[in-house]
């Protein structure tokens, strides 16, 4: 890797990459900032203009909106107690108390600094472990990936938010969903319906576009009660002393390993990994009394695990193709349009650019620094901004990015119905990540078993034969019956007592 | 009886979830039979449709699933709640004037119609702030339409009406 870097440097460090990394982090925070918008809806909004970057750039901007977008929620979490993104739940507890006790800018000193050092960490992680399992990945045949991708859907939909039931459905939709078109194998045609705008098949961004947005313009505009602005508490940005920090380290590495780790398992997700590190860290901390009072550990806890949750999830991502979360598969959709194809092949085949990945992740945490010091001041203002206003500029950059990926109208009606179908799942708890990351996986998937078939004269029981398919087969198996073993406990327990 | 009552006394919503997917599922099972697809191929039983099936089946069996668990009321509550929940008005009027704006930008280019669908979803939206909304609305395409499509030269919808 180490061999790479002067390249993957000259690559980073050019105008139009940096202007890139700034302009995203800039759309980062301020998604992450405004309640309802967040980091898919950010993803999704900046993707059609990354079809005019170079790769540099365009990583650029979808890595810096990333990271920054998920530092952002914690802004309007401390200022007016409303998490700007689900992963900023948790420092609601103990930011929004500072706030109100006139600490405002303080707790965003400590947000900004623990969402710097989590994500620093994950990408001391993203370093280490990506290019390992990317060799490791090297031996997979058809039925490893088959195995692999199958393991990795099911643990998604089973973490996802409701029921597992629910989550498998959706991921299902999302796979039959990249069915309609050619066959890849074949060139026949499926699912057009004799319809000639089906025959292309459906394209990524509308349909992200549909799923993401239009659907969340959906959701509010269900759920609208009135147009009136937040109280805003005002913001600013200061550090906390030395001291401060020295008697807190110990929760700035539990929760940055806590983040980490649940960033690498599929589908677990920042929410998670804030939670789990708050409630960590308030078990542990001799200032335990102190949480949900203005505790700024609180606060530190949940922004450090929910930044390096980031890193974490793009290991499986890069090296073995697989998504972790909604947002990564977004990122990973948006580096296949650039010719980018994570996954088995790609440290191998294109290490400069892996290592200008590591690179440009690196630099969108010091973005976090940057913007989050740079711009307090001004987040009070923007939270002044009414959802009713936001909203028609997100429908119109919605319309933009749908129709810019292959310059074909049907691609509005792709997003809007979409948009009509994410919202209707989204009413009953259908969790929307799975229908993205199986639209995604979907094609690989079926290529895997159509293959392995091949490669095993039609034999599905042959795949079992292969040691590492058959532990993932195992685990697949698990984590599928796992409800049904916990239930059976559960009565049993019910029955002794 | 109070209104709790009332609402658990209703079917669970994943019952018409359950039901409208699995009919999806059902006729999409059923199309893969059509003769389009019945003709011999080089990869033998591993055709066009044999991984779509698959996942039609599976489909098809956790929606009945989903049938069950809506007819014995399981599941999380919010599946009343969200649905119960939805203000009607507001959403059909935003869902009216998304379309209205799809069309009018596709027909009139990003610059007429972006400005009108801003408006529009803007005034569905409940904001009447004109003085705000109106500038806002006209700006903002024109910045998007000249970065995107001239400097960027991204493919920005031009009207074909104009065209």
């Amino acid at each position: 890797m180490l061999a790479h870097l002067p390249d993957a440097l000259s690559l980073t460090f050019s105008w139009n990459v940096l202007i890139a990394l700034l302009a995203g982090s800039i759309v980062g925070v301020v998604v992450g900032v405004l309640p309802g918008l967040g980091s898919a809806l950010g993803m999704v909004m900046v993707l059609p203009i990354t079809f005019a970057l170079e790769p540099a750039a365009a990583i650029a901007v979808l890595v810096s909106v990333y990271a920054c977008s998920i530092y952002g929620g914690s802004v309007s979490a401390i200022l007016i107690n409303v998490p700007g993104t689900p992963q900023s739940a948790a420092t609601i507890m103990d930011g929004y108390p500072m706030a109100q006790q006139g600490k405002a800018a303080l707790a965003l000193g400590w947000a900004t600094m623990g969402s710097f050092v989590g994500g620093m960490t994950s990408l001391v992680l993203l370093v280490l472990v990506a290019p390992e399992l990317a060799r490791l990945s090297l031996n997979f045949g058809p039925i490893e990936i088959f195995a692999l991708i199958l393991f990795a859907m099911t643990t998604i939909a089973w973490v996802s938010r409701g029921s597992m039931v629910k989550g498998v459905l959706a991921s299902l939709i999302g796979v039959f969903l990249g069915f309609f078109g050619p066959d890849e194998m074949t060139g026949q045609l499926r699912f057009d319906f004799d319809i000639f705008a089906l025959s292309g098949g459906f394209a990524l961004v509308p349909v992200l576009i549909g799923v993401f947005a239009i659907s969340e313009i959906l959701m509010q505009a269900a759920c609208m009660k009135d147009a009136s602005v937040p109280m805003v508490t005002a913001g600013g940005f200061k550090l906390a002393p030395w001291r401060e920090w020295r008697a807190r380290w110990a929760t700035i590495l539990r929760s940055s390993g806590i983040g980490c780790f649940i960033g690498i398992l599929p589908g677990t997700g920042a929410t998670a990994a804030s939670f789990i590190a708050y409630a960590d860290a308030k078990r542990r901390s001799p200032r335990s009394a102190n949480f949900g009072r203005g505790e700024p550990e609180g606060v530190l806890a949940s922004e450090t695990a929910n930044n390096a949750v980031s890193g974490g999830a793009m290991i499986p991502m890069l090296a073995l193709g697989i998504p972790g979360d909604g947002v990564v598969a977004i990122m990973m959709g948006a580096l296949t349009i650039h010719g980018i194809v994570p996954g088995v092949f790609l440290f191998h085949d294109q290490p400069t650019l892996v290592t200008s990945i590591f690179v440009l992740f690196f630099l969108a945490n010091i973005m976090i620094l940057v913007v989050g010091a740079a711009g307090a001041g001004l987040y009070a203002k923007l939270l002044r901004a009414p959802i009713s206003l936001l909203m028609p500029a997100v429908a119109l950059l919605s319309f933009v990015g749908a129709y810019a990926a292959r310059a074909n109208p049907f691609d509005f009606t792709v997003a809007i119905v979409m948009g009509v179908v994410g919202f209707l799942l989204r009413l009953n708890g259908f969790p929307l990540a799975p229908i993205v990351i199986g639209f995604i996986l979907g094609a690989p998937l079926e290529r895997a078993l159509r293959q392995g078939l091949i490669l095993t004269d039609q034999d599905f029981l042959a795949f079992a034969n292969r040691p590492i398919a058959a532990f993932l087969f195992a685990l697949t198996a698990l984590v599928l019956i796992q409800p049904y073993i916990k239930a059976a406990f559960r009565r049993q327990k019910g029955g002794t007592k | 009886m109070n209104e709790d009552q009332k609402i658990d006394k209703r079917i669970h919503p994943d019952f018409y979830y359950g039901l409208v997917l699995l009919i999806i599922g059902g006729g999409l099972l059923l199309h893969t039979g059509s003769d389009r697809y019945d003709f011999d191929l080089l990869f033998g039983d591993v055709s066009t449709v044999f991984f779509p099936r698959i996942i039609l089946i599976l489909w098809i069996l956790l929606s009945a699933i989903l049938i069950a668990n809506g007819l014995r009321g399981r599941g999380p509550q919010q599946g009343h709640q969200g649905v119960m929940a939805v203000g009607l008005t507001g959403l059909f009027s935003v869902l009216a004037m998304i379309i209205a704006s799809a069309l009018a930008v596709w027909l009139t280019g990003l610059l007429l119609g972006g400005a009108a669908s801003m408006i529009a979803v803007g005034a569905a939206f409940g904001y009447r702030r004109w003085v705000i909304l109106i500038p806002v609305s006209v700006v903002l395409p024109v910045i998007v339409y000249f970065a995107l499509g001239h400097v960027a030269k991204i493919s920005v919808p031009s009207g074909v009406l104009w065209n």
